[in-house]
């Protein structure tokens, strides 16, 4: 998928809404809510369980449909994309970060970094190449022939960013990336999702954690699957990228 | 198109996930290895048995093209057969025999001397097994039955006919290893008229008609040994039906594994995998699986057939020779081991990839399709069937068995799909049962694309039970009103046995299955201090409601086409309820089922295995 214009939001939800059918009857789970988010954003969406926050994290990423209302990446309706152009976009588009099991355990860091490239055709070194690429960029290069059993918790999130972002993908989804962590840990992954948004690339991220809602540029407040509150984070005092010294120590930005 | 590099990336995951659950893989080796083995070795063991249409030629003509049974001398015979280049007399009566001490009435043959070498005609008509031919008139070769009849060893002497001769060899008659026998060599100087002859001929067919026309005996080699199509049909079907039992174990097995599976195939999804490379790669992983299981199942089967082979001589009474190996059943087993898990495959790796991968990540269950449409297909299905037997029954021929063959089929596949609504209803039914039991019949009907498969290969097994069981009992019956006997209860018993261990194995297999899949559920019942008893309890009804609902759903299964059998077998034979057999299925089944899931579970508890780590 190509970008179509530089105002053009990469991720617009228009009155996008989810009913799931249960046993007891449909519950709708999500909206209707209308949402854009510009190129280069970390937004983040706060809220209690239950509020249709990973549900409309799904939606964005094209994991599921909605049942009402368009979902529009880099000006492209979902609705209009066949299964296997969905799994393109998913593999050349939208990298996703969840709370557990973000790795495949029978693959190696460098295996599951290199997956979506590989799905898409890459040749294996070629893939190999830019996935320990990858993962230099998340410093974790020495550790990737270890399967994700090996590694703590802190190092599996890290290298699911790394595989999020690998190759041309834009845009990362994360949900709740940090819910698993220790505080400095989660620190240590939010520093990154900054980082990567710096370098051009948007990323919306589902948090219960108001520390870690304020590495965002927008936070969004989601209440019985709509938005009731959203307003930009205030850079500078109580960000946390000050505390954390990351205008101070430029390594702290990668 | 799929990419190579991403067929290779997820072939990569599917085979790492082998790797790390090596029970269910290997479970699955063994339910394609067993079939495979059976087919391999139980054929090989039956064309070794069996006498080949040459074998059957080389019993009566050795290696003739004509045998003529006439009394005649060589002349006569020449005569005879005008065209013949080459004539070997051959004596073939009846004959006093006596040793010291005993006597016995054998078969006499009379040949020349070296006439069964290779290049003679009567080559292959019996066997020196020990010592040599006789080649003078005081000299004979004795089978070894007639021998122990006569108490007479190799070297010994015994009268015929009031003549006195040594025996200088053991003969056998290659199809009848327990025939009383003795070979004598016939007098060349003395041109006697003798009983037979072999001739090499040309247009052998024609001579014999000419002959038979002039009154005279005469076979010709093409007339003889005719392949028994039937035999080979049912080795395929009895095959087919292992293969059909292994695919919906199998199928089980791939089903559970996928879904413990569920996130990480999820995860593939959300990484850009497609459907149809998923299913690729789950392909690939059965394709690998089954392979191994084929190599290992037709190297055990050959290989257990080669040893017992030379048992076999002792069982048929009959020189069976040489292992021989039926390439078409052989090929037929290799075809069947390699598709069998592929097809298996097929439903579980669609419902694995059909989930949304919301839902797939989520880990959650999805909510379960409504069963009524199972009910109605299942209905539709078995009314199919019994449409097809009740035509096939008032047919003739191939027509007739075509008819109640595929009728009974689609009646099984009708009861079996019929089985996740009653695994449903049963799940429902089961509110006021005990915690242990309640709990089985939820579990039951939670899982039915698991236990849908297994209840369907329990009802196919149990089926056939009851078939047999209503056909054996109806022969009886029959022979009883009219005051004869007959064994028709052996056969019986051997079915019964077979139908029931594949029955209990099957539900066996599902156990285990269906245990790996409730750990979670287990440990919640021991966190919240349910006794080890109740959790054995579990495992134990488990496995008694499927076995319970597979025989019940055989009684018409196996019924329907034992009427319908019966029917075509001219009406004489009258329909006789197994009752007992019925028993056994509805009881003995699910009380086995139960006993042997209860021991697996308590070998399987953790208390367990933590004493034996102790000791």
């Amino acid at each position: 998928m190509s970008a179509t214009s530089v105002d053009t939001p990469i991720l617009a939800l228009e009155g996008v809404g989810r009913v799931h059918p249960t046993h007891s009857g449909p519950v709708r789970a999500l909206g209707p809510v209308d949402l854009a988010v510009r190129r280069g954003e970390l937004v983040a969406i706060m809220g209690p369980s239950g509020s249709g926050k990973s549900t409309l994290l799904a939606l964005a990423g094209a994991l599921d449909r909605p049942t009402e209302g368009r979902v529009l990446l880099d000006g492209h309706d979902l609705a209009t994309l066949a299964s296997a152009e969905l799994a393109r976009l998913r593999r050349r588009f939208v990298g996703y970060v969840f709370q557990d099991l973000n790795l495949l355990p029978g693959l190696t860091a460098l295996e599951n970094v290199a997956l979506p490239l590989e799905l898409d055709g890459v040749r294996l070194v070629a893939a190999r190449d830019e996935a320990r690429a990858a993962l230099e960029r998340v410093r974790l290069a020495h550790l990737a022939d270890r399967f994700p059993d090996d590694l703590s918790g802190g190092e599996q999130q890290r290298v699911a960013i790394a595989r999020a972002f690998v190759g041309p993908r834009a845009l990362l989804l994360a949900d709740e990336p940090t819910g698993a962590l220790d505080s400095v840990t989660g620190e240590m992954v939010m520093r990154l999702l900054r980082a990567q948004c710096d370098a051009g690339r948007t990323a919306l991220l589902v948090t219960h954690d108001a520390t870690h809602a304020a590495w965002a540029d927008r936070v969004l407040a989601l209440r019985d699957g709509r938005f009731v509150d959203h307003a930009a984070t205030p850079r500078g005092v109580g960000d946390p990228r000050a505390s954390a010294g990351a205008r101070s120590n430029p390594e702290a930005r990668r | 198109m799929i990419p190579l590099s991403a067929l290779r990336a997820l072939f990569r995951a599917e085979w790492r996930g082998l790797r790390r659950d090596p029970a269910r893989a290997w479970l699955v080796v063994l339910l394609v290895a067993v079939p495979v083995a059976a087919m391999a070795g139980g054929s090989t063991l039956f064309a070794t048995a069996r006498r080949t249409p040459d074998e059957a030629r080389a019993a009566v003509l050795g290696a003739a093209d004509l045998r003529l049974d006439a009394l005649a001398t060589s002349a006569r015979a020449a005569a005879l057969l005008p065209g013949a280049r080459e004539l070997e007399p051959l004596g073939d009566r009846r004959a006093d025999v006596s040793a010291v001490g005993a006597h016995s009435v054998a078969r006499e043959v009379e040949l020349a001397p070296g006439a069964l070498e290779p290049q003679r005609l009567a080559h292959g008509l019996l066997r020196i097994v020990e010592g040599r031919a006789p080649t003078e008139s005081v000299e004979v070769a004795a089978s070894p039955a007639l021998l122990a009849e006569l108490r007479q060893t190799l070297g010994g002497t015994i009268d015929i006919d009031g003549a006195s001769a040594r025996i200088v060899g053991i003969v056998v008659d290659p199809e009848d290893l327990a025939a009383p026998l003795v070979l004598r060599a016939r007098d060349a100087a003395r041109d006697e008229a003798t009983s037979s002859w072999l001739a090499r001929i040309d247009r052998p067919e024609e001579a014999a008609t000419r002959l038979r026309a002039r009154g005279a005996g005469a076979t010709a080699r093409s007339e003889l040994g005719g392949e028994d199509g039937f035999e080979t049909a049912a080795l395929l079907v009895l095959g087919g039906f292992g293969f059909f039992e292994a695919a919906l174990v199998i199928a089980a097995a791939i089903a559970v594994g996928l879904r413990r599976r569920q996130r990480e195939i999820g995860l593939l999804g959300a990484c850009g995998a497609t459907r149809a490379g998923m299913h690729a790669a789950i392909a690939a992983s059965a394709l690998l699986v089954s392979v191994v299981g084929t190599a290992i199942g037709l190297v055990v089967g050959l290989a257990a057939a080669c040893a017992a082979a030379p048992l076999l001589d002792g069982w048929n009474a009959r020189w069976n020779g040489e292992p021989e190996f039926p390439a078409h059943l052989l090929a037929a087993a290799l075809i069947l081991g390699i598709t069998t898990p592929l097809a298996a495959a097929l439903l579980p790796a669609i419902g694995a990839t059909r989930l949304s991968i919301r839902v797939a990540l989520s880990g959650r269950r999805p909510v379960a399709e409504g069963t009524r449409g199972w009910m109605l297909l299942g209905g539709a299905l078995l009314a199919a069937g019994i449409a097809f037997v009740a035509w096939g029954a008032r047919r003739d021929g191939a027509e007739a068995g075509m008819g109640i063959l595929l009728g009974s089929a689609i009646a099984a596949l009708g009861l079996g799909a019929a089985s996740p609504w009653l695994l449903g209803l049963l799940a429902r039914a089961a509110a006021p049962l005990p915690l242990a039991w309640r709990l089985a019949a939820r579990d039951a009907g939670r899982f039915r694309a698991r236990n849908a498969p297994v209840v369907t290969a329990v009802l196919a097994g149990s089926s056939v039970t009851l078939l047999l069981a209503v056909l054996a009992s109806s022969v009886a019956e029959f022979l009883a009103q009219r005051g004869q006997s007959g064994d028709t209860e052996s056969m019986l018993v051997v079915a019964l046995v077979a139908c029931l261990v594949t029955s209990v194995v099957v539900v066996l297999a599902a156990t285990a299955l269906s245990t790996a899949e409730s750990a979670a559920d287990e440990r919640v019942l021991r966190a919240v201090g349910a006794d080890p008893g109740v959790m054995r309890v579990h495992a134990g009804a488990r496995a008694a409601y499927l076995a319970f609902l597979g025989g019940a759903l055989a009684i018409p299964g196996g019924l329907v086409p034992g009427a319908g059998l019966l029917e075509l077998a001219s009406g004489d034979l009258p329909f006789t309820t197994p009752w007992r057999e019925i028993a056994l299925v509805l009881v003995a089944l699910p009380a086995s089922a139960f006993g042997l899931a209860w021991i697996l579970a308590y070998l399987v508890s953790p208390d367990v295995r933590a004493r034996a780590a102790r000791d």
